[in-house]
């Protein structure tokens, strides 16, 4: 529970949401709640909900897909978009929570918020994902994720936009979640993309891929080595067995699992999902 | 502090303080077939439908859904004039302590609504966030089973 006597606003434009906030140091962006309820905290005086502002949508723009902040992760697994790299979202949030607390946790938040278990992450950095937000001087700002995770921000005073995801084609790509249980919050996510290029045999190759892993310390971790391994090679069982020699991150261990174990059990993901590819490197007849 | 909400399709005003979840808003304001479980959006027993959407109560701060319908397992009942779901759980045997029964319902509801005909699969995605510590799930998969075919035929 919050502090009984906390204020609400309920501004309909950004600007005088901004205007709110530059106002009322104590107060927060609010829109669905689950992120601030569990700080419990007694210090936040006020709550801006954002609800009215027109920052619900999920729609494609040319070469973007953009996801307005206030979308739930339901909305966007139901969207009927069809892009690849909006499948390979729809993937990464459709087992984040459950459904009722999908219905309610928005873009907005969860990139405010950030927890090490968020299942948003590694995809929005394998996707090289931008975003926009606004600051207490009103000026809105574009950035990748990655660089809005690595400036060192005061989060709670930048009111998120939107979230853009490339459109990309002949996109491949898997994301995988380590759990206890299927039900559960992740100890770790790990996402893979790449382009898949077709060579002058008839082969396909894998280009530019990106691999990120989440739940890692310092929260996130590009796996570098094994994407310059496998930049432009034709994935088969040999190559996936190599692979996993470059596999490394750095994890801490909790109640539940060990550093070791954990990078034993992403090498193991990496390997699962790097086979379900596989059929996309079978050679076609047409060179 | 007193504020108009929209409960089972009926505006009342309820009394709360600003800080307060929608379930401890709505328990005190005399609906209390939505059950206090874990009040950490795990359990699922004090689900609510909000604007038809299946959502826990105990993870909403009731203040920023004063202007949206909020339906309880009673509203249900008068909301549709069928008990079709209830009468599922009961006949297949469901229902245990019925703790969890108000969220079951509601979150079967939310799904037969958008997909009379799920599958098994479906139905356990639906229900991910509604646990019961009676009876299993088997009983509760067929219940909403039984309840998408008679909602089917209706």
């Amino acid at each position: 529970m919050l502090n009984r006597e906390i204020k609400w606003y309920f501004p309909e434009t950004e600007e005088e949401a901004v205007a709110v906030k530059r106002e009322n140091v104590d107060t927060l962006y609010h829109a669905g709640g689950t992120g601030i309820l569990r700080t419990k905290s007694q210090k936040i005086k006020g709550l801006i909900d954002l609800s009215a502002l027109d920052l619900n949508y999920i729609k494609k723009e040319g070469n973007t897909i953009r996801i307005g902040a206030t979308s739930t992760y339901s909305q966007i697994c139901k969207t009927s978009l069809t892009e690849a790299s909006l499948q390979m979202l729809k993937g990464a949030v459709s087992r984040a929570g459950s459904t009722l607390l999908r219905n309610r946790i928005t873009m907005g938040g969860s990139l405010i918020d950030a927890p090490y278990w968020s299942d948003l992450f590694s995809t929005l950095l394998c996707l090289g994902a931008h975003l926009t937000y606004r600051r207490l001087d009103l000026t809105v700002e574009t950035c990748t994720v990655k660089e809005f995770l690595d400036r060192r921000l005061k989060k709670e005073n930048v009111l998120i936009r939107e979230v853009i995801l490339p459109v990309k084609e002949d996109l491949i790509f898997f994301v995988r979640r380590f759990t206890r249980v299927f039900f559960d919050y992740p100890v770790f996510n790990l996402a893979f993309c790449a382009k898949r290029v077709k060579k002058k045999g008839g082969e396909y190759a894998i280009g530019e891929p990106a691999i990120f892993v989440t739940g890692v310390k310092r929260f996130y971790r590009e796996l570098t080595e094994a994407e310059e391994f496998i930049n432009n090679n034709i994935v088969d069982s040999r190559l996936i067995e190599e692979c996993m020699k470059h596999v490394d991150a750095e994890f801490t261990p909790d109640r539940n699992f060990g550093a070791e174990y954990k990078l034993l059990m992403l090498k193991s993901l990496f390997k699962d999902g790097l086979e379900e590819l596989l059929p996309n490197f079978i050679k076609t007849g047409d060179q | 502090m007193n504020t108009l909400f929209t409960v089972n399709g009926r505006k009342v005003r309820l009394s709360l303080h600003p800080g307060q979840t929608l379930l401890r808003v709505l328990r005190d304001n005399g609906y209390t077939e939505v059950k206090c479980g874990c009040e950490e959006g795990e359990c699922g027993s004090c689900t609510v439908l909000l604007d038809g959407e299946a959502v826990p109560s105990c993870q909403i701060l009731a203040m920023s859904v004063r202007n949206r319908e909020i339906t309880t397992v009673k509203g249900l009942m008068d909301m549709d004039g069928t008990s079709v779901i209830p009468e599922a759980f009961a006949e297949t045997g469901a229902v245990q302590c019925g703790f969890c029964t108000p969220g079951m319902v509601l979150s079967s509801y939310a799904l037969l609504k958008g997909n009379p005909a799920p599958s098994e699969e479906e139905i356990k995605l639906a229900l991910d966030g509604n646990i019961c510590r009676c009876t299993g799930y088997i009983k509760i998969i067929e219940a909403v089973k039984l309840a998408a075919v008679r909602m089917g035929k209706k």
